[in-house]
């Protein structure tokens, strides 16, 4: 069953369109991974769909949560609904949190605030919570201040207050650039475990192929506000169709399984990837793609079905460019 | 080359702790041990990559190679001769010899200084004489920038072009010796690889050793002949790259390449060392 629906989103910064027509579903306890470089419009799409953008910020399109239309709601209800029906990661646990309330406090507000109830019925579920993200001691936890946890300590407190009305979808973006990658890999299987134990879906948000692959069903690949492709993970992986996801995926998997020898080249994308507001129009990666002809002026469509991408000069299916 | 396979930096029993100037009012003095009896070398022509996580002392590390701080203990050789206590006048040969590339580009350029000064500023520093402008420009073609960068100003180039003013600089003074600390870590993948390539025809053309420090494991296994791992201030292990990817020996490396996630592969189940070491 669909649980959110994002039909022709975009975003307009200061006369640049940043995003544009996003659209996809997300059915109930799925994963679905948004990957893309900087500028990308990655970030700019999740913030989107849950209402955080700035107001110089022109969202349009239509995001519906449960079939209620999150773009244009009120502020009021939109807060309702953030960390009760939706639970948010971002990349800076610091900034989520406030420097100078106890977690278990903050945890507990959460559950306050969306749920009502006592004081103390609010402090037994946050020790709760935070015995699920895996502290051995969630009392001594519970009275400590953000500055005396560690970055990965701090990300599971952000875990346990995204997760602690139930949520239906988890929202995470970038949830473990700022981590080491032994707290990495343990941010990343606590994420998964949880989401699934919450039944809840998953939309997973990195720059990082490896972390949204290794986590998610489906991958949607964006590049200069726009989804180039878009498909189950591992149609995406053994068979990219858009010159830009082959690119990506080639020039990863060679620096990662370690599959290009010492000295020899590595697979790159030419160029790099242009300003706020400088991509082409027509097709947003010609200006970097080999395969680009007179006929990529004109947008491609994203088609394809389960598995869609939106070039005029795919990759042909039984290759690997 | 010549000289192959001789220490041309070292690293003797070498360890750094940081102290709180004084006492605070209330309470003690503080102590971090950041280093504690790091011995290594780097032999000439090699690329040596030394990995660790936040904490591990892998910029402590750099900062000493470098000697822009003392060690507490221990000694830094270069080209055989103890740099570490010696006056910043004595440093002429190390200061020319090994040069640096940081992570951020914006903040190792001056935002106010057009390429052409910033990458001609080390030939000034050190008083290297010749034809400075002739030089900028040959530095710009080796580094893949256009002429007509020498112009413009940090803000005009995106953060790989960037990182390539940031290796001409570095290039400038001729060095024999080409430190990356984190060089590539703040790049997007697409532009990483187009660095890393540059640097390895770099080293290939201009005979430099390379010390690369990063906490990437894929980018020190790419780039790196010699690999030494860095846990909470000490080598933990060393050795040529292949056996330490390959047979990791101790329980940190193996944790740390468990931990690595693979394209397409769902992550496995923790190792049981990481366990220890993950935070509870």
């Amino acid at each position: 069953m669909t649980l959110l629906e994002v039909d022709t989103l975009a975003v307009e910064l200061g006369g640049a369109a940043v995003v544009g027509d996003v659209s996809f579903r997300l059915e109930r306890g799925e994963r679905l991974g948004l990957i893309g470089e900087s500028g990308s419009g990655k970030s700019m799409t999740a913030l989107a769909l849950i209402g955080l953008l700035t107001d110089e910020a022109i969202v349009s399109g239509h995001v519906l949560l449960d079939g209620r239309d999150l773009i244009g709601m009120a502020e009021a209800q939109l807060c309702e609904l953030r960390g009760d029906r939706i639970g948010m990661i971002f990349q800076e646990p610091m900034t989520a949190l406030n420097p100078v309330m106890r977690v278990g406090h903050q945890v507990a507000e959460v559950v306050r605030q969306h749920r009502g109830g006592s004081r103390r019925a609010a402090r037994g579920r946050a020790l709760e919570l935070l015995g699920r993200v895996e502290f051995r001691d969630p009392e001594r936890i519970a009275r400590s201040y953000p500055h005396e946890l560690s970055g990965g300590q701090r990300q599971r407190i952000i875990l346990a207050m995204a997760v602690a009305c139930s949520p239906a979808l988890v929202l995470a973006d970038e949830p473990t650039t700022a981590l080491d990658v032994t707290v990495q890999a343990q941010m990343l299987r606590l994420l998964g475990r949880v989401v699934s134990e919450e039944g809840a879906a998953l939309m997973l948000i990195s720059h990082d192929l490896a972390v949204v692959s290794s986590m998610c069903d489906r991958l949607l690949v964006m590049y200069g506000g726009r989804i180039v492709e878009h498909g189950p993970t591992a149609a995406v992986l053994e068979q990219p169709r858009h010159p830009y996801t082959a690119g990506l995926l080639a020039t990863s998997s060679a620096m990662s399984d370690g599959t290009v020898a010492h000295g020899q080249p590595l697979p790159t994308i030419r160029g790099s990837v242009p300003g706020l507001g400088r991509f082409p129009d027509g097709c947003v990666f010609r200006s970097r793609c080999g395969r680009a002809t007179d006929a990529c002026r004109v947008r491609p469509p994203l088609d394809g079905g389960t598995h869609a991408f939106a070039c005029w000069h795919p990759i042909e299916t039984g290759t690997r460019s | 080359m010549t000289d192959a396979g001789v220490a041309v930096l070292e690293a003797r029993d070498v360890s750094k702790v940081y102290r709180s100037r004084q006492g605070s009012m209330f309470g003690e003095r503080q102590e971090v041990r950041a280093l504690s009896g790091v011995s290594l070398e780097v032999r000439r022509g090699e690329s040596l990559g030394i990995v660790g996580e936040s904490g591990s002392g892998k910029s402590t590390m750099a900062r000493l190679l470098l000697a822009l701080e003392q060690p507490t203990g221990g000694k830094i050789l270069f080209e055989g001769a103890v740099v570490s206590g010696r006056a910043e006048r004595e440093l002429a040969s190390l200061r020319r010899s090994v040069q640096v590339v940081f992570q951020d580009p914006m903040s190792s350029l001056d935002p106010r200084m057009r390429t052409r000064v910033a990458i001609s500023e080390p030939l000034r520093a050190l008083h290297i004489p010749g034809d400075h402008r002739a030089r900028v420009h040959e530095l710009l073609d080796a580094v893949g920038l256009p002429q007509d960068a020498a112009d413009k100003y940090p803000h005009e180039f995106s953060g790989g072009q960037r990182q390539r003013i940031a290796i001409a600089r570095a290039l400038a003074p001729g060095p024999e010796v080409l430190l990356a600390d984190e060089a590539v870590s703040a790049l997007d993948v697409s532009v990483r690889a187009q660095v890393l390539n540059l640097l390895n025809r770099l080293i290939e053309d201009f005979g430099l050793t390379l010390v690369f420090i990063s906490h990437d494991l894929s980018v020190i296994r790419y780039m790196c002949t010699r690999v030494a791992v860095l846990y909470r201030g000490e080598v933990v292990e060393s050795g040529p790259t292949e056996q330490i990817y390959d047979h990791p020996q101790h329980p940190y490396t193996q944790a740390l390449l468990a931990a690595v996630p693979r394209i397409g592969q769902p992550l496995g189940d923790p190792p049981p060392q990481l366990a220890e070491l993950g935070e509870t």
